[in-house]
């Protein structure tokens, strides 16, 4: 038998503790939100005002060189945004435009090679935590790898993957490692956090320097530690004119908006279609290529956190978000058509 | 001492504690009995395979020996459900049973389950793990297994577990309390990357000869080494039809190797995290689990690697195959019965 000292029987038993209360808080199911800490709370507050100042005054200015250059370039973030269904009629979606162009890396004989996929979030920070304490920056990651695996192994393109373990990566450091490896596409992975609980959206962003309140405070969030001052985005704001970017963006935004409600919605009839948006999102600004931010579900809705524990709902999410690459990069002859159903696909067994 | 069993006697309960690995599944229980198996199950094809082996499903070498009667599935894959399918997920379900079954509870037993699971497979699997073993198993808790392997060391401070699985590398430095997600981490250069590494290496230098995954997997455990060798790795691998000797010394060295780089840069990055004189205790109190801590001079290959941050003294485990079994086991025998009940 082994002898214990009271420090090591004390320990132990704290260890037991926790293991008790770690399986506890996973099997009740109604814990409540976490509750952040009262420095973080006001960290991030100080750090919202700072970030929001910035991307407003500098938001602005673009704005008004853009409107001289580029009339009509922003008009779907001007688009107010309906409180709910706002399905493929939005101004900001041309899914349902018969003028829809395929690609221009297609026009011009450009191959895309390589996709960086960038799960949201990551080391000690969890992103949105869910009723029971799922976390967002678990599910994007694991919501990525399955991305990754299928976007390799079915299709054949280099995949780079922004971080692949829980590891906390500003958004400056995601950008530069996309800028190295000479990307050809960039998609970020997110999942919602809604005051409303009983909502469950899908939608997809690409870049403008404005988009409506909410998406203000959306990307006020999704652009907290940064690394990154307005000098810094001075010359990018200035580039936004390069329209090539920014309107491969929004092809690939509403591909993969299209497919993963159509095919959400098939397996989960509560999911609310938010469209394609456009909003100040200092990660998709950074990157020089088409680059979208997916908000894959919302995890503050209790029944949605559920589903998002099991492994077929992730896998579900990843196929859908295959099909909405792969169409973007192979356009379907006629886009009202319904897209190829990839819940067919995510429910195939390998043998 | 926690108020365990003060309310039932051993023969009530049967405490079990399963190790459930990417590559191999392990359980130990109170009735003295453990077992493994490979993580494999497999359904017969159609009703001949089913009238051929005279079984509904298989597991584990017998899977393996029989694959090509059997749709074969290993559901687990860098340490979480592979693919979601349903299938996976039935799998998952199948093999936690079996594993409960070869230990013999007795029909008039409650089980009492502790599973370690790879961290990765914590985070967002969990939920569907305890599902998964609900239907077999009267409560239950779930672990991640770098930890239950430090719980049955009794290295709970200062200390820090590397599991080298086929899956995931899994590490969780131990300071005296329940390791934080700040404590544990995950790579997925593991086991199967070797093998995967092993087979391209090979295939690359005798592509006349036949090479499959199950073979290559064979070599790397039976003659895995890094470092210094004293002899020749030969072995007899068809060509043409007719068994051949090839000497694959190097290429096994080759592709153990590729683990050791990975593994020392995660090791400093978890230890320089914390305070210096924290730091040089855990230097000393390195332990490797899993099956990769069976290839021969790793914990030397690591120590040398490692060289310029300090002296590290690593140690691989008696018992790998059991040592997560054997620590799920202990954590649930300890576990007072009021958390249990909680359950």
């Amino acid at each position: 038998m082994k002898l214990e000292t009271r420090g090591v029987k004390n320990k132990r038993q704290a260890i037991l503790r926790g293991v008790y209360e770690d399986n506890l808080k996973m099997k009740n199911k109604a814990v409540r939100l976490k509750r952040p800490s009262f420095l973080w709370v006001w960290g991030t507050r100080v750090a919202v005002v700072l970030a929001g100042f910035l991307i407003v005054v500098g938001g602005f200015q673009v704005y008004q060189e853009i409107q001289a250059k580029q009339p009509g370039l922003d008009e779907g973030a001007r688009t107010p945004v309906e409180p709910i269904a706002q399905a493929f009629g939005s101004a900001d979606d041309p899914g349902l435009d018969p003028d829809r162009e395929v690609p221009i890396a297609n026009l011009f004989g450009l191959q895309v090679k390589t996709i960086v996929i960038d799960p949201g979030h990551g080391g000690r920070d969890p992103g949105a935590v869910g009723p029971t304490g799922l976390t967002e920056k678990d599910i994007t990651l694991d919501v990525a790898k399955r991305l990754q695996r299928r976007l390799e192994n079915d299709y054949g393109y280099a995949i780079l993957m922004t971080r692949d373990d829980d590891r906390k990566m500003s958004l400056r450091q995601r950008v530069v490692f996309t800028k190295e490896h000479k990307a050809d596409l960039f998609i970020s992975i997110h999942v919602n956090a809604l005051p409303v609980d009983t909502l469950t959206t899908i939608e997809t962003y690409y870049f403008s320097p404005r988009g409506n309140a909410k998406i203000q405070r959306l990307a006020e969030l999704e652009n907290q530690d940064s690394e990154y001052s307005y000098a810094d985005l001075g010359n990018t704001f200035e580039k936004i004119g390069n329209t090539m970017k920014f309107q491969e963006s929004k092809q690939l935004a509403t591909s993969i908006q299209r497919t993963l409600y159509r095919n959400i919605r098939q397996v989960n009839g509560d999911v609310t279609d938010w469209g394609v948006r456009s909003g100040p999102f200092v990660v998709l600004l950074g990157v020089e290529v088409p680059a979208v931010l997916a908000e894959i579900s919302v995890i503050s809705n209790k029944a949605e956190e559920a589903k998002l524990y099991t492994a077929a709902y992730r896998e579900q999410l990843a196929t859908a978000l295959v099909a909405g690459v792969v169409d973007y990069l192979n356009p379907p002859a006629d886009p009202r058509e319904p897209t190829e159903d990839a819940t067919d696909n995510a429910s195939e067994e390998d043998d | 001492m926690p108020a365990k069993k003060t309310t039932k006697t051993a023969d009530d309960i049967l405490y079990i504690g399963i190790d459930l690995g990417t590559s191999r599944s392990a359980v130990a229980s109170s009735n003295g009995k453990r077992k493994w198996i490979q993580s494999y199950v497999g359904w017969p094809r159609d009703f001949i395979a089913r009238k051929l082996l005279k079984q509904r499903i298989l597991f584990g070498d017998d899977a393996i020996d029989n694959r090509l009667s059997l749709t074969l599935v290993r559901p687990l894959e860098h340490g979480v459900i592979r693919d979601g399918t349903p299938r996976d997920e039935e799998a998952v379900r199948e093999l936690i049973h079996h594993l409960i079954d070869l230990v013999q509870p007795k029909d008039s037993q409650k089980i009492y389950a502790a599973i370690g699971v790879p961290a990765e497979a914590l985070k967002v699997n969990k939920l569907a793990i305890r599902d998964a073993v609900r239907e077999y198993a009267d409560t239950l808790m779930v672990v991640s297994e770098p930890f239950a392997v430090a719980y049955s060391l009794g290295a709970l401070n200062n200390a820090l577990i590397v599991d080298i699985g086929a899956g995931t590398v899994d590490f969780c430095i131990m300071h005296g309390t329940m390791p934080g997600e700040e404590d544990q981490r995950s790579l997925l250069t593991a086991g199967d990357y070797v093998d995967r590494q092993l087979y391209d290496l090979l295939t690359q230098k005798y592509p006349e000869a036949r090479f499959s995954e199950v073979s290559v997997r064979g070599y790397k455990e039976e003659y895995g080494f890094v470092g210094k060798t004293n002899g020749r790795v030969r072995v007899s691998v068809p060509v043409g039809g007719k068994f051949t000797p090839h000497d694959i010394t190097s290429e096994v060295r080759q592709a153990c190797q590729s683990l050791v780089p990975v593994i020392a840069e995660m090791i400093i990055d978890l230890v320089a995290r914390y305070e210096p004189d924290f730091q040089e205790r855990v230097r000393k109190n390195i332990y490797l689990a899993g099956g990769g801590s069976q290839i021969k001079g790793m914990g030397e290959a690591l120590s040398e690697a490692l060289r310029e941050f300090g002296t590290f003294k690593i140690t691989s485990v008696d018992d790998p195959l059991y040592a997560g079994a054997e620590g799920a086991l202990a954590l649930a025998q300890d576990m007072p019965e009021e958390y249990w009940e909680d359950m």
